[in-house]
C-alpha cells in the first residue's frame, strides 16, 4: 500500500475501456463487417439492375418507391395489427414444432422401436404438399389458425431431424458409463440425451424461426387469413400496388434477418452449457 | 471425383431436358386460341404476363384496371370483352341456391320465405343507393377469420353491377340451366341434371313451423355472398335459428356432401351443383342468383372490343383464364366452340 488514493473516475474515463473493447472488436472482425456490407450492397445492386433491365414499375418497383411505400405502411394501424398477428402465428408454429419435436425426439432416443415406428410419419410430414391439406385446413380449422398448423407441419420434421442428428453425435461412452453406473432411463434421457440434442436445435433456432415466418406468410396467402401480412401482400398484388408488395416483402426479409441475428445469441448459451458444466 | 462429375453432368442434363420438355409447345394447330390456366389471379393477371388476353372475375377485373390506369400504354389493362354477353343475352346461370330435401319436405313454407328473402336481397344489393360499407360488413362479418373477397377498397356500385346479381326462380331458369349445362358437357365432362333437381312448387311463404329448428345457410365468398348480403346484414332468422357462413369457394362442396351434409341451404356454382346433386335426391335447386361476372382484359390489344362477330380475332392468340378446368374455363370454351373458334389448352 502506498497511501495513494485513487482519484474519482470521470465519465469519459469510465467509457474508455469500453471504447477500446469496441475498437478491438471491430479490428478483429473488420472483414466480417466489410463483407456483410458488401453483400448487402450486391443485393441492392441486383435489385437496381433488375429494375432498370425490366423497366416497368408494375413488375419491379424501384428502391425509392419501395422505401416510400414502407414509410406509408409503418404509419398504418392496420399494418401493425396484421404484422403483430403474423408474428404471433410465426412464433406459435415455431414453438409448437420445437416442443413436439423435443418430446418425440426424446421418445425416439429412449426407444429404438418408437424411432423406427415414427420414421415413416416424419417422411410424410416432410414431403406433404401444403396444397394437399389446404382444403382440409379450410374446413376443419380457422383461417387464423391454419397458417400455424402449416408452419408446424413444415418445422416439426426439420427440428426433429436436427435433434436426432444431434443425438447421433452424442458420445456413446456417456451412455455406456450411464449403463455401468446403473443410471435410470429417465436420467439418461433428461440429463444426457436431451441436453446433448438441444444445442444443435438452439443453434438453428434463428434459421427455423425465419423459415416459420416465410411459411406462415405463404399459408396466410393460401387461406386468405384476415389481419395478416399474407393477405396484405395478396391485396397489394391484386390492386397492382407493386411498391407496397415489395415493401411488405422487404419487411418480411428484415424481420427474418433480425430473428436469425437475435437468436444467434443462443449459440453462446449452448457453448457455455456444453463447456461449462462439470469442467 | 470422376464418378461424381459424371453423376453431376447426368443430373444436369436430366434437369435441363425436363425443363425443355415442359417449356416446349405442342406445335400443332397454330391458328387455334391457346388457353392457359391462371392459378393465382392476383399475380397471374398482369400486363406483363405473356398473354394477349386474360379472363378474370370481379373484383379482380376492376382492381387491375384501376391499378394500371396511370400506366403507359402497353402496361395498362382495359376491359375488352364481356363473357356473359358473348355467351348470350342475360348471361349464363353461374351460382344457384340449393335446399336440402328434408327441409323442403318438413317446411316448404319456410323455403318459400327464404326464396322471397333472397330475391329481396338481390334487389337490395343492386340498388344504386345501397350502402357499400353495410354490404361489405355483412359479408365480412360472416367470413370467419378470412380476408373477404370484397372490401371497402374494391367494392363499388359498378363492381356490383358487373357481378350480374339477380334472382331467377328455378321455374324461370330451368331452361337456361339445362341449356348451359349441355353446352358445358359439349366441352368437358359435365353431368346433366334430372327433372327432379328443380324445385318449382309455388308455396306461400311463412316463418319456420318449428321454432327450435337450426338452419345452416352456407355460401362461397364473392358474388354469391353479395346476393345474400341483405340476409347476412339482417341476420334474418325466419322464426327459428339460422346460421350464416361465408366460406372459401374451394370448400363449398364439402357442405353439401357426405353422410350428413352440413348445409340446409347452400349457394354454389351451377356446374358443381349439377355434378354433385344433379339427381335431386338430397338437394334441389330453388333459384339462380348470379349470371356471370367474367370479363376479358388486355394490355396488348386495348382497342378491340370482343363481340360474337369478331371472336375469330382470338385465333392464334394466347388467352390466360382463371379456373380453366372449372365453370369459367368451360364457359369460355363453350363460347369459343359456338363461335367456331378452335382452341387448344396449353399443358
Amino acid at each position: 500500500m502506498n497511501g495513494k488514493q485513487t482519484p474519482p473516475r470521470s465519465a469519459a474515463a469510465s467509457f474508455a475501456p469500453r471504447r477500446k473493447r469496441l475498437a478491438a472488436h471491430f479490428r478483429e472482425h473488420k472483414w466480417t463487417y466489410f463483407l456483410s456490407a458488401l453483400s448487402l450492397a450486391a443485393m441492392w445492386g441486383i435489385w437496381a439492375a433488375a429494375y432498370f433491365a425490366v423497366g416497368n414499375d408494375y413488375v419491379v418497383a424501384s428502391f425509392s418507391d419501395t422505401v416510400r411505400a414502407l414509410g406509408v405502411l409503418l404509419g398504418e394501424g392496420s399494418f401493425w395489427r396484421a404484422f403483430g398477428f403474423t408474428l404471433l402465428r410465426t412464433l406459435a408454429g415455431w414453438l409448437l414444432a420445437f416442443a413436439f419435436a423435443v418430446l418425440f425426439a426424446a421418445a425416439s432416443a429412449a426407444s429404438k422401436k418408437f424411432r423406427i415406428f415414427f420414421a415413416p410419419f416424419i417422411s410424410v410430414f416432410r414431403t406433404l404438399p401444403t396444397m394437399a391439406i389446404a382444403l382440409m385446413l379450410m374446413i376443419w380449422s380457422d383461417p387464423r389458425v391454419a397458417p400455424v398448423i402449416v408452419s408446424f407441419l413444415m418445422l416439426f420434421p426439420v427440428t426433429y431431424a436436427q435433434l436426432m442428428a444431434a443425438y447421433g453425435g452424442i458420445d456413446g461412452k456417456l451412455f455406456e458409463m450411464a449403463r455401468v453406473y446403473g443410471v435410470s432411463r429417465k436420467d439418461v434421457l433428461w440429463r444426457i440425451a436431451v441436453p446433448g440434442m438441444l444445442p444443435a436445435v438452439f443453434s438453428q433456432a434463428g434459421a427455423n424461426l425465419s423459415l416459420s415466418l416465410k411459411v406462415t406468410v405463404s399459408a396466410e396467402v393460401l387461406v386468405s387469413t384476415l389481419h395478416s401480412l399474407g393477405s396484405m401482400m395478396q391485396n397489394a398484388s391484386m390492386n397492382v400496388q407493386i411498391a407496397r408488395m415489395f415493401a411488405l416483402t422487404l419487411l418480411a426479409l428484415l424481420v427474418g434477418g433480425l430473428f436469425a441475428f437475435a437468436l444467434g445469441f443462443l449459440k453462446r448459451i449452448t457453448r457455455r452449457w456444453q463447456g461449462g458444466e462439470g469442467a | 471425383m470422376k464418378k461424381f462429375l459424371i453423376c453431376a453432368v447426368a443430373v444436369c442434363m436430366l434437369a435441363f431436358g425436363a425443363l425443355a420438355f415442359t417449356a416446349c409447345d405442342e406445335g400443332e394447330n397454330e391458328g387455334a386460341v391457346t388457353l392457359v390456366n391462371i392459378a393465382n389471379p392476383s399475380t397471374g393477371i398482369s400486363a406483363a404476363a405473356d398473354f394477349d388476353y386474360m379472363v378474370a372475375a370481379e373484383p379482380v377485373v376492376s382492381a387491375k384496371v384501376k391499378g394500371t390506369a396511370s400506366a403507359p400504354e402497353g402496361s395498362r389493362l382495359v376491359v375488352v370483352g364481356n363473357l356473359q354477353e358473348l355467351y348470350g343475352e342475360g348471361g349464363y346461370p353461374q351460382a344457384v341456391v340449393v335446399v336440402k330435401n328434408s327441409l323442403i319436405q318438413s317446411d316448404p313454407a319456410l323455403v318459400a320465405s327464404f326464396a322471397e328473402a333472397i330475391a329481396a336481397s338481390c334487389a337490395w344489393v343492386n340498388e344504386g343507393s345501397v350502402d357499400i360499407a353495410a354490404v361489405v360488413d355483412a359479408v365480412s362479418s360472416h367470413r370467419g377469420g378470412a380476408d373477404p373477397t370484397f372490401s371497402a377498397a374494391n367494392l363499388t356500385a359498378q363492381v356490383i353491377e358487373n357481378c350480374a346479381i339477380g334472382y331467377t326462380s328455378a321455374a324461370e331458369s330451368k331452361e337456361d340451366v339445362t341449356a348451359f349445362l349441355s353446352k358445358l358437357a359439349g366441352v368437358g365432362t359435365q353431368k346433366q341434371v334430372s327433372e327432379g333437381f328443380f324445385y318449382t312448387s309455388a308455396q306461400s311463404a311463412a316463418d319456420a313451423s318449428d321454432a327450435s329448428a337450426v338452419i345452416d345457410v352456407v355460401m362461397p365468398d364473392g358474388a354469391p355472398a353479395l346476393s345474400m348480403a341483405k340476409l347476412l346484414a339482417d341476420e334474418a332468422q325466419f322464426g327459428c335459428t339460422v346460421r350464416y357462413s361465408v366460406v372459401a369457394p374451394t370448400a363449398i362442396q364439402t357442405y353439401v356432401t357426405g353422410n350428413d351434409p352440413a348445409a340446409e341451404i347452400c349457394v354454389m356454382p351451377v356446374n358443381a351443383a349439377a355434378n354433385l346433386l344433379g339427381d335431386g335426391s338430397n338437394y334441389r335447386m330453388i333459384a339462380t342468383v348470379t349470371h356471370g361476372n367474367i370479363y376479358f382484359l388486355s394490355a396488348k390489344h386495348p382497342g378491340l372490343q370482343l363481340t360474337k362477330e369478331n371472336l375469330s380475332e382470338l385465333a392464334g392468340k394466347r388467352v390466360g383464364c382463371i379456373q380453366l378446368e372449372n365453370v369459367v374455363g368451360q364457359t369460355l370454351r363453350a363460347v369459343l366452340k359456338d363461335g367456331g373458334v378452335e382452341y387448344k389448352i396449353a399443358e
